[in-house]
């Protein structure tokens, strides 16, 4: 399963990091460096 | 000048398209981001509200420097874990998210604890359904060292557990 990756960004104010992929997926990490959401 | 769109009243969906159209607006992504933070606070608490239920004799508390993560403690003041891990795509199969998970429960989890619940708060009912046989195939309580729940949060906000 291979999707298109279209942002990483870090939320500067939490230190989470988003990753949009896909048509519609959102990955959450905290700053554990833990999979906190994937929606 | 350009005028910006009111970030609040987009949903979810529309700040997502914005986001991607304009990758240097801060403001955009700061409302994208907490868009997604809300969303998340509000499925914990119905997972909160739905342990209480379960054990209504056991105190709550968040541990504060980790994500989604509490302790219940019994009148005898024995404490449990309890994760609340969020995988709610709509992917095909959700192994390697189960994966990078069981990764996170062994390498920080394990020695806090003796015993662990992870309740895992999926899409909707029928997703619940499926990631509840993939995690039986991983065979996720073994390896994680955690008993395990799956639900969804229904429309009303109340965590169901299938």
């Amino acid at each position: 399963m291979y999707l298109p990756i279209y942002l990483v960004r870090l939320d500067e104010r939490t230190g989470n990091v988003f990753i949009l992929a896909g048509e519609e997926l959102e990955i959450l990490i905290d700053h554990n460096g833990e999979l906190v959401n994937d929606d | 000048m350009m005028t910006k769109p009111n970030f609040q009243v987009m949903s979810r969906k529309q700040l997502r398209a914005y986001v991607l159209a304009h990758r240097d607006d801060d403001e955009a992504f700061y409302a994208y981001a907490d868009k997604i933070y809300e969303s998340i606070a509000a499925a914990e608490s119905s997972v909160i509200e739905w342990l209480k239920l379960q054990n209504p004799h056991q105190a709550i508390t968040k541990i504060p420097e980790k994500s989604s993560t509490f302790v219940l403690t019994d009148n005898e003041g024995n404490q449990r874990g309890v994760k609340v891990q969020f995988i709610r795509s709509s992917l095909p199969t959700h192994k390697p998210f189960i994966e990078l998970f069981i990764e996170d429960m062994l390498r920080d989890n394990q020695t806090e604890f003796i015993s662990w619940l992870t309740v895992f708060v999926s899409k909707n009912e029928t997703e619940a359904l499926e990631l509840d046989s993939e995690l039986t195939e991983a065979n996720f309580n073994n390896r994680a060292k955690s008993s395990w729940v799956v639900g969804y949060v229904d429309l009303d906000g109340k965590f169901n557990k299938i």
